[in-house]
Order: structure tokens, then C-alpha cells, then sequence
């Protein structure tokens, strides 16, 4: 019997707390019989055994737990690609997040070195890499089970609605991108009302006093572009004016880096302690913005083709 | 195609009717090891894996009553249709009795 209460016990042992009682009573009563109907006897030393051989072919424990009481995944396996998209984008964020955050560390302790930056950076990941994961998962659970997500992915149709046969498809993933940039750009822009005091003022760099005007054109923006990029995420493929407006915030973004080019530089070094970088900065950005508009030009273009096409 | 794709093939198309075999099997208050036998004897073929879960899965559902008695000197859980497992063994019975009708039609005309 010690044997059949070890396999019984151990199917216990994955069973959630409020089941466990009645699941060991019903599974013991039901080996019990089947073991009778072989002609085992559990209590019976000669028919250790038997019963060893009678147990090895259940199945393993963990599993006749699970059957018993199916535990459901946090996330729905039809939700598993946003999910991936999602958390691999917040850790993307997190490592531009904590490349910043190092960079001024390292330089306010004016130890700057490749290895050091490296394990600042890792280690502000690591530190932060846990709450990203809880509050993607709990989002996507309590949207699951509300069943958000389920009407997000699955919107009424009609026959009429579907995308024409020449449809091009708007990506998700790059939807996701295009808000947690903006939604970044924002953070990074308005520093001064979420980041505490000692942290604000060990930062490197701030918008010159001669530029805050920049603050709120690029805010507006940017908020514009957030407002675009979630409107983008509730369609499925490109329309003529939806690339259209895609294409006019491309042109804005050149519009405003060939600006800022050709104007006195945004970003300053602030802190005393880094401004030996202070034409390094320079140079980064007076290249950046013409560099940034180039890219955004051949961007545009491809943009372009593709809306011809539509 | 392999055996073990023939096999998961036949369990599949036997997994569709469990529901129904356990339902139609408890009009009489059974145990877990009593309906194995009873089903088993029907001639399907099923294991205590797969059925015992299954009957509790359906009284959670509320298609199954259960109580605990005493008999034979052991405790042992029996099962029982309730009046909402006996609504849905009518319904399941005339889906499976119209789609075993329509199989009898195309299995014919593809001999």
C-alpha cells in the first residue's frame, strides 16, 4: 500500500490546493478497483511487484495531474506571436532605456569603458527585466479573459469589408514599433516630469534653453505620430490616404531633422562633469539629423512606391 | 502513413464519441472502474486515462450527479445523468444517429 500512497501522493503534489483532497480520494478508489480487477493485492508484499509494474504504466504523475486538473496558459496560444512581438519590443526598449541611464551613470563616476557599460547595461536590464514581464503577461491575461483580445483579432465582417485582392497588409509588428517609439520619444522629451531630481540631474544631455520652443513642436509631433501609429494598429492593410498620412509624417520628421540640422544644436551637454564630450555631442547630432533625414528619404521612397501601387 | 499516425487517427475519431458513450452508460449510477468495464464490453476501447478525467470533467459541467458510498467495504465515487447530461445524451443522440445516417451514405458510395 506504501507504494500506491508514494504514486498517489505524488500526484498530489501538482494539483492545485482546492482540488487536491477529493482528486487523491476519487484517483486512490479508482486504482484501487483496477487493481482488484488484476488481482493485486496493494497491501500484499508478494504483489510489490505486480504493483510496480501496474504503476510504471500509468502515466507519470505530473501528467495524470494535469489531466485531472488542465492548468490554462497565462497567455492564449493563439495570442503567443503578439506576445513574442510585444515582449521582445519591451526589451528592446529597455536596453535603448538603460544604454541611456549607463551612459550617464558612467560619466558622472567618469569610469567610462566598454566592459563597464556593458554591465551597467545589463544589469539595469536584469533589474527591470522582471516587471516588464509581469505586466505583459498580466495585460494579455486579464485582455484574454475579458475576451478583448479575442474581439481585437476577430472584428465583425462582411464580405464587402474584406482587403481587395491587391491589399497590402499593415504590420503589427511594425504598428508596435511605430508607438512604443513615439511613446519613448515622449518619455525622453518630458524627462523633467517623470524622472526624480538626482536622476534628472545627472543626466548628460538637455535641450538647450534657446530651443525649448523644440520641446513642444516635436511633442506635437510625436503625439501626432502616436495618435497615427495606434489608429494603424486597428487596421488590417494600407489604404491610399492611410499611406498617404503615413507617408506626409514621413515628409514632417525630414521636414524637422533638415531643420534641426541647419539650426544651433538641440541637445547640449549640461552636466560639467562630461563637457569634454560637449563636440563630440555636436558633431553626433549635426551628422545625426542629416544622416536620420537621409535614411527617412530612402524610406520615404520605398513608401511611395508602394502607395503608387495601391 | 505510419502506424502512429493511423493510430492517433483512430483515436481521434473515437476521442468524438467518448462524451456520448459515457452519457448513454449512466443512465445507471456507475463507478469509474464499473463504466470502463460497461463501455469496454460495449467493444470501445478506452483507458483509465482518458475516461476517469473525463467523468469529472462532465459532473463539473453539471451533465453528471455524483455521491460518495460505501460498498464492498471501499469508498468509491458513483455517477449519475443528471436531468441537464440527460437533455444533452437526447440531443447528442440524434446529432450522432443524422451523422451516422450521412456517413452510411458516403461510405456506401465509395464502395
Amino acid at each position: 500500500m506504501e507504494l500506491l500512497n508514494r504514486y498517489v501522493q505524488a500526484v498530489a503534489h501538482y494539483l492545485p490546493a482546492e482540488q487536491k483532497q477529493d482528486i487523491m480520494r476519487e484517483l486512490r478508489a479508482n486504482l484501487l478497483d483496477e487493481l482488484e480487477s488484476l488481482g493485486i493485492n496493494a497491501s500484499n508484499p508478494s504483489d510489490s511487484a505486480a504493483l510496480t509494474t501496474f504503476l510504471q504504466r500509468q502515466d507519470h504523475p505530473q501528467r495524470i495531474a494535469q489531466s485531472y486538473a488542465p492548468q490554462y496558459p497565462l497567455v492564449a496560444s493563439e495570442d503567443m506571436g503578439l506576445y513574442k512581438t510585444i515582449v521582445l519590443k519591451g526589451l528592446l526598449v529597455l536596453f535603448v532605456y538603460a544604454a541611456v541611464t549607463a551612459g550617464s551613470y558612467l560619466i558622472n563616476a567618469q569610469s567610462v569603458n566598454a566592459i563597464a557599460f556593458i554591465l551597467v547595461v545589463l544589469s539595469s536590464v536584469w533589474d527591470n527585466i522582471g516587471v516588464m514581464l509581469i505586466g505583459i503577461t498580466a495585460t494579455f491575461y486579464f485582455l484574454g479573459k475579458s475576451g478583448y483580445l479575442a474581439q481585437w483579432r476577430y472584428p465583425s465582417w462582411s464580405p464587402e469589408t474584406l482587403p481587395p485582392t491587391n491589399a497590402q497588409r499593415i504590420s503589427t509588428s511594425d504598428g508596435i514599433s511605430d508607438v512604443i517609439t513615439s511613446v519613448f520619444g515622449l518619455l525622453l522629451l518630458w524627462t523633467p516630469l517623470w524622472l526624480n531630481e538626482e536622476a534628472y540631474n545627472s543626466l548628460i544631455l538637455g535641450i538647450a534653453p534657446n530651443m525649448e520652443q523644440w520641446r513642444i513642436i516635436l511633442t506635437t509631433v510625436m503625439t501626432g505620430s502616436l495618435i497615427a501609429a495606434i489608429y494603424r494598429l486597428t487596421q488590417t492593410y494600407w489604404t491610399r490616404w492611410s499611406m498617404g498620412a503615413y507617408i506626409a509624417e514621413y515628409l514632417i520628421y525630414i521636414s524637422v531633422m533638415l531643420t534641426l540640422w541647419s539650426l544651433p544644436p538641440l541637445f547640449v551637454v549640461n552636466n560639467p562633469i562630461a563637457t569634454k564630450l560637449t563636440p563630440i555631442i555636436e558633431q553626433i547630432f549635426t551628422h545625426g539629423w542629416l544622416v536620420g533625414a537621409g535614411i527617412f528619404v530612402l524610406i520615404t521612397t520605398s513608401e511611395v512606391r508602394k502607395w503608387r501601387k495601391l | 502513413m505510419t502506424e502512429e499516425r493511423q493510430h492517433k487517427l483512430r483515436l481521434e475519431l473515437r476521442r468524438g464519441v467518448l462524451v456520448l458513450a459515457v452519457l448513454g452508460a449512466c443512465k445507471t449510477p456507475q463507478y469509474g472502474y464499473s463504466l470502463r468495464q460497461h463501455i469496454n464490453d460495449a467493444g470501445i476501447d478506452i483507458d483509465e486515462g482518458t475516461l476517469y478525467p473525463l467523468i469529472r470533467r462532465l459532473a463539473e459541467q453539471g451533465l453528471l450527479d455524483s455521491e460518495w458510498q460505501k460498498t464492498d467495504g471501499r469508498d468509491r465515487r458513483y455517477y449519475q445523468l443528471s436531468q441537464m447530461g440527460s437533455d444533452t445524451l437526447t440531443q447528442l443522440t440524434t446529432d450522432w444517429q443524422h451523422l451516422n445516417r450521412c456517413l452510411v451514405q458516403i461510405l456506401g458510395t465509395e464502395e
